[in-house]
């Protein structure tokens, strides 16, 4: 088991950069995928609901 | 969140091909899951840039391989489930298949491209290069123009039947590609590294690696499900607008006097 401080955890011996720069890549192809979706979803739905000329709009 | 009871009647797996107990299923898992996969990515993450020691060789640029190897595994075998569901598709015929290799390809092509580049953000420091036209990084590079080609031609294509047909057929010829890509650094003298994890060898990595490794390839696993479901809900939606159930569904009560 290792113990880094805050400094050194940032700094990785220099490759740093490399990897935070590898993981934030990851988080923003998550959140771009997540929220993409939802705005799919979310543009689907009110086609539906105009398709089928529906008086109350419903949450899913 | 609103679901359609699935009849108790029809007892048989099939009840599954239809669109509409489909997405009653996939409503029901997608939530879990995406809970499941950030729990494991949190402790992936612990073990993996905490607890594991730094690689003897690599230092601490090794730790990239946390989310290069889950995300690559995952790219190539979600290619090979939207092979599998496109040649259930041309056999069956049944819609639901055709949308379901269709909702795959989009995180199989994010998968690959984070794959591609958290390679290279390893291969700078480790080999002093970002890219080289290797066997097993030029086959994966490939695997993201098959998943590109696939979406185009499903998206591009109307009526969404020849779309399914002709993705169909690209999707299983392009499977080929995949066993390339895992032989790769075997039949080729390649700079990738070869396996660290594999049946003949056993595993060659210290404990705490091995654990944060299989804790990201869980949490990209349970995540590329979830994604995959909620983005065939979406498809659902899409193409199955014009129909009576989705209309009751969503569309609230009165739906039905619309003449």
């Amino acid at each position: 088991m290792s113990a880094y401080s805050l400094q050194e955890l940032l700094a990785l011996n220099g490759h740093g950069v490399y990897v935070w720069s590898a993981l934030a890549l990851c988080a923003a192809a998550i959140a771009l995928e997540t929220l993409g979706l939802r705005q799919a979803r979310r543009r689907a739905l009110q086609r539906v609901l105009r398709l089928h000329r529906s008086p109350q709009r419903s949450k899913s | 969140m609103k679901y359609q009871q699935v009849g108790s009647g029809n007892k048989s797996w099939l009840r599954w091909a239809s669109p509409r107990n489909f997405d009653a299923l996939a409503a029901r898992l997608t939530r879990p899951l995406m809970y499941m996969a950030a729990v494991l990515a949190a402790l992936g993450l612990y073990w993996g840039f905490y607890l594991a020691p730094a690689d003897a060789v690599q230092g601490d640029s090794y730790r990239i391989m946390f989310l290069h190897v889950p995300a690559s595994w995952v790219a190539m075998i979600v290619y090979l489930a939207m092979a599998f569901w496109s040649a259930v598709y041309l056999v069956f015929r049944t819609r639901l298949s055709a949308m379901m290799a269709q909702a795959l390809a989009p995180t199989g092509a994010l998968m690959t491209m984070l794959s591609l580049l958290t390679g290279s953000l390893w291969g700078k420091p480790t080999w002093g290069t970002y890219w080289v036209w290797d066997a097993r990084l030029t086959s994966m590079l490939l695997l993201l123009f098959l998943y590109l080609g696939f979406i185009a031609l499903t998206r591009g294509v109307s009526p969404s039947s020849r779309a399914d047909g002709a993705g169909s057929i690209l999707a299983l010829v392009g499977a080929a590609n995949v066993p390339i890509i895992y032989f790769s650094v075997v039949w080729w003298n390649t700079l990738h590294q070869g396996a660290s994890l594999s049946f003949e060898s056993g595993v060659s990595m210290h404990s705490s690696m091995l654990t944060a490794l299989l804790l990201m390839s869980a949490a990209a696993w349970v995540y590329a499900i979830a994604v995959v479901l909620a983005r065939l809900r979406v498809l659902i939606l899409e193409r199955e607008a014009h129909t009576d159930w989705l209309a009751r569904q969503y569309g609230g009560p009165t739906i039905g006097s619309i003449t």
